[in-house]
């Protein structure tokens, strides 16, 4: 996008009265961005989204993607990383927070001026215009000379490989070929950044590996900054430079893929990521050592145990930050009741939240209590967690032996499941031989591959 | 292990029962389907007979078959306007077209464009306003009479085809919410898709709703343009002048003016009338019906 000056700002249509900010400011923010957020292609300052009704979908979104960054947002289904990519776009409003583009402002500004091109889930193609008028429809929009739109469509049908497609109408290709058409679209717009929401989920597996690998190609390329929308771990490891991972509208961890997997800041992210699931087994921690309700003893390494001393050295401060928590949670719950009994006749079937028995508060007095043992110089409950590859066949002291409830083949390794102080754990183990159900293995767990979480916080402790 | 198969013959005993189940009522949903179809044709195939017979008569077989009364429609002179010398159904399709074609255009236009609002464009008070349109459909239609006619003749509009041609052309709340209809059955989507390329919703409205959704609109506009041709209270209200006359009234005419007990020339000129809608509908019956069923559904 080329800086003009008449693209700078709109103050009129800010939506809440809080976030007002007056001209000065923001053309201070802009200036801002010139300094300091301008390597930073996109950047989305304390991003929120609240709907219609009161849900809110994003809080305090920050980010800053760097150019020709490919960035993949990944959560469950409803964690607000389409709503936030849809802010990006243009098509959802931002309820409050700073949204720069090439650092500009952009909250104001419309979604054809924001020269984003979109690929969605169900690839939208027109179905009443050939693939050809599909790729030009946004050229001839912008009135782009005849030759150039014949050029430029030909060439990214070159690039895809589709051109052979081009007279057709969607309704005659296939999920695979509809896909690259609809990249295809993004593509002829020369388009300051590609969004895609989805965009593999409606093919078949087959067909999405073999078309992630052509969207990877294709950035190398390209080299267009992009910001991708996936449920799917494999797709964001294998995809992205950098992974947002996504939970309840809230960022939970951002970073590289290899940063994601070995470093997982909570136990959410650390199921998440990675398939099948890490595995989490209830522990107590004794003198560097982690007991599990069957008996079995891990010792911890020295780095290990140091990081379990430096998470529990201030346990004053947990506390306090716990009790923060409460009445913020407190105040929110309240709010909402208030919420609905003003508006009784929109919420008739649902319940009032009882503050005394809402999960969350109740975790937080848990964690209170933990913190407060603690204190006390008492042992206290942990959560092991390790990753199914990392248990191994072990011929070693440090195995154990248990007995392989069910074994799944893969070809070159199996998953096998068994029980680990009272939970069933799946490990990954790469073996020639043939493991049966109910047999019996030396397994290790790698030492150095252990995550400890806080069983009620469910931060990292290591 | 051998398994045994059991043979032809005695599996078809078995679900021999079955089969003439379904032969009866296969039979009796065609004997019943006929029988209505003869019902609504009825009145149709006895209206071509008599108007090939000499004195219109209903009595099939006994009169003597003529064209006279297809060559009686554009001869005749109770059929002929004597100041102009043009039949009267002649006059009367023209008018009817002059009237019915604009406002259906324009009605259409108009509702399509409102069905896109309510269906597309959030907006403050979107289902407010559509149910306040939807209840203008519980007012009957007679109650406006009165007030319109002292309006257009305040206006001096009474005898021009103004009064029958402006309030359809604002649309109808029935054809509002059948497209509204339709084009919630269009994924949003494809509307942001387009937003992305750089257009507004007029043009989206024109490039991407218009020709997804044109069996509904063609359904509808057929629907508004047979109700427009088929109105007999609204030009008989306002066209004084026979130069004026519609279709209907121009069939009225010449009933009233042909002989007593002799329909056949009536009846040709009905037959006539009724050739230009069978026509539109035999063209566009693919559509009306995709129309229908589509947006009805979803």
């Amino acid at each position: 996008m080329k800086k003009k000056e008449d693209q700078v700002v709109e103050v009129e249509n800010e939506q809440e009265p809080a976030e007002i900010v007056d001209e000065s400011n923001i053309r201070q923010n802009v200036e801002k961005s010139n300094d300091d957020v301008i390597e930073n292609y996109i950047a989305l300052i304390n991003i929120n989204k609240v709907y219609e009704g009161g849900v809110h979908a994003v809080y305090d979104f920050n980010l800053e993607i760097k150019e020709g960054e490919f960035v993949v947002f990944v959560g469950p289904s409803g964690c607000g990383k389409s709503t936030t990519l849809r802010m990006i776009a243009g098509i959802e409003e931002i309820s409050s927070g700073e949204l720069y583009i090439n650092g500009y402002y952009s909250n104001d500004v419309t979604a054809k001026d924001r020269n984003i091109a979109m690929v969605f889930q169900n690839y939208s193609l027109y179905p009443n215009m050939t693939v050809y008028d599909n790729m030009a429809f946004s050229l001839k929009v912008r009135k782009v000379p005849k030759d150039e739109i014949h050029r430029r469509v030909n060439e990214a049908a070159q690039i895809l490989g589709i051109e052979n497609l081009l007279n057709r109408k969607p309704k005659a290709l296939s999920g695979g070929q509809r896909q690259r058409v609809a990249l295809g679209r993004a593509i002829v717009r020369d388009a300051n950044v590609f969004l895609m929401d989805e965009p593999l989920s409606n093919l078949d597996a087959k067909l999405r590996v073999q078309m992630r690998s052509e969207i990877i190609r294709l950035h190398n390329k390209l080299k267009t900054t992009t910001i991708y929308v996936t449920h799917d771990q494999t797709e964001a490891m294998t995809m992205a430079d950098r992974i947002v991972v996504m939970k309840d509208g809230y960022i939970q961890q951002i970073g590289t893929p290899i940063e994601i997997y070995r470093h997982p800041v909570n136990k959410f992210v650390a199921s998440f990521i990675g398939s099948p699931a890490m595995n989490f087994v209830p522990a107590k921690y004794s003198k560097g050592k982690l007991l599990f309700d069957d008996g079995k003893e891990i010792t911890l390494s020295k780095e290990l145990k140091a990081k379990y001393e430096e998470y529990y050295a201030n346990p004053e401060v947990k506390i306090e930050i716990c009790y923060g928590k409460i009445a913020e949670a407190e105040a929110r719950i309240k709010e909402y009741n208030a919420y609905q009994t003003k508006h009784r006749k929109l919420f008739r079937k649902t319940k009032l939240i009882d503050i005394e028995n809402d999960d969350e508060i109740i975790r937080l007095k848990k964690a209170i209590d933990l913190f407060t043992r603690v204190k006390n110089g008492e042992d206290v409950e942990v959560i092991f967690g390790i990753r199914p590859e990392d248990i191994k066949l072990s011929e070693g002291k440090s195995s154990f032996v248990p007995e392989i409830k069910i074994s799944e083949l893969l070809g070159d390794s199996y998953f096998t499941h068994f029980d680990f102080g009272g939970v069933n754990v799946v490990a990954k183990i790469m073996s020639d031989e043939i493991i049966d159900s109910n047999s019996k293995i030396h397994l290790e767990i790698d030492e150095k591959k252990i995550h400890i979480f806080d069983p009620y916080l469910e931060d990292a402790i290591a | 292990m051998r398994v045994e198969y059991i043979k032809r013959d005695v599996a078809r005993k078995t679900f021999n029962t079955n089969k003439k189940e379904i032969l009866f009522s296969r039979i009796v949903s065609y004997v019943v389907l006929t029988f209505l179809g003869l019902i609504v044709i009825f009145p149709f195939v006895m209206m071509i007979i008599s108007s090939l017979t000499v004195g219109g008569s209903y009595a099939v077989g006994k009169g003597e078959f003529s064209f006279i009364g297809y060559k009686d429609i554009f001869t005749s002179v109770v059929a002929i306007d004597t100041n102009t010398d043009v039949p009267y159904l002649v006059t009367g399709l023209k008018n009817t077209l002059l009237i019915t074609v604009p406002s259906t255009l324009l009605g259409l236009f108009v509702s399509a464009f409102s069905a896109y609002a309510f269906a597309k464009i959030k907006f403050k008070g979107r289902n407010v306003v559509f149910f306040i349109m939807l209840l203008t459909m519980m007012i009957p239609g007679s109650l406006f009479f009165v007030p319109s006619f002292i309006i257009y003749s305040h206006l001096d509009l009474v005898d021009t085809f103004f009064p029958l041609i402006v309030p359809g052309s604002f649309g109808s709340a029935m054809c509002v919410f059948f497209l509204r209809q339709a084009f919630m059955a269009i994924p949003d989507d494809y509307i942001e898709a387009a937003k992305l390329d750089g257009i507004g919703h007029f043009r989206i409205f024109w490039k991407i709703v218009v020709p997804l959704s044109a069996p509904a609109l063609i359904s509808q506009g057929l629907l508004g343009f047979v109700g427009g041709y088929n109105d007999y209270l609204g030009p008989l209200l306002y066209l004084h002048d026979p130069k004026r006359y519609t279709l209907q009234i121009a069939l009225q005419l010449i009933h009233t003016q042909s002989s007593t007990g002799d329909n056949q020339m009536f009846l040709a000129a009905t037959v006539v009338s009724l050739l230009p809608t069978i026509l539109i509908f035999l063209f566009a019956q693919k559509y009306f019906i995709k129309g229908l069923t589509n947006s009805g559904i979803k």
